[in-house]
């Protein structure tokens, strides 16, 4: 087997270093709007979950102890699909 | 919430980071990229003298300008279909690009007979960075539109 010339050691040197860098940068974006995503989702459960006490306190003043049960926000798939 | 004066000012990044590389490329094709300064690892040498800088740096530009004539749109190849927008993915290959022609510049500025300016890597690290931010600017709310 020959030896490689510098030209080729090099290109493969710049194309296998382009490779990687890409790969870092686009898993950090992905990365950085999963970690988005998840805040959102976060956010929007606190807010719900607020809601449902405000009304079950205010509900809860008026006599009225047997509201429906509240659903879960997260389900077992959704956890599951995280 | 995104507002036209965002999508004017990412719009305007783009084209900014696509006049960094155009600009390379014009000097690659110039003659002017090549390193003047000998160094004592000899792949450096062979690496600078690729005449593929000036191809590649020209290919991410176009990419990049071409990326805006439909920005958000998610490619999809057979059974591929990519997570990040097309503007995204340009300014992901822009940065790898950079930072590659970067990072060997900066080792032949560091290993070279005399010292020489680092202005040129410096300068190219600080426009990647800009392109790795810009492409997180264009993925920003993107899952909304998948799901």
């Amino acid at each position: 087997m020959g030896e490689l010339s510098g030209q080729t050691v090099g290109a493969l040197l710049v194309g296998v270093t382009i490779l990687l860098t890409f790969l870092v940068s686009q898993t950090s974006t992905k990365a950085r709007e999963q970690r988005r995503r998840l805040k959102a989702l976060a956010k929007r459960d606190i807010a719900a979950a607020d809601w449902i006490h405000r009304v079950q306190v205010w509900a809860a003043q008026r006599g009225y102890t047997d509201l429906p049960k509240v659903p879960a926000v997260l389900s077992q798939d959704d956890e599951d699909e995280e | 919430m995104p507002t036209a004066a965002h999508h004017r000012g990412r719009v305007l990044a783009t084209l900014g980071a696509a006049g960094a590389h155009l600009y390379l490329a014009v000097i690659a094709f110039a003659g002017l990229l090549n390193y003047t300064v000998p160094t004592k690892y000899e792949v450096l040498q062979q690496i600078a003298a690729q005449d593929a800088w000036a191809w590649i740096m020209l290919v991410c530009a176009l990419l990049l300008v071409g990326s805006l004539a439909a920005p958000k749109h998610h490619v999809q190849i057979g059974a591929w279909h990519s997570a990040l927008p097309l503007a995204a993915l340009a300014c992901n290959i822009g940065f790898a690009m950079l930072t590659t022609w970067a990072l060997f510049n900066m080792l032949w500025g560091m290993s070279t007979a005399r010292p020489v300016s680092l202005a040129g890597p410096g300068m190219a690290f600080i426009v990647a960075l800009g392109e790795q931010l810009l492409a997180n600017a264009w993925t920003r709310g993107s899952h909304t539109k998948v799901r």
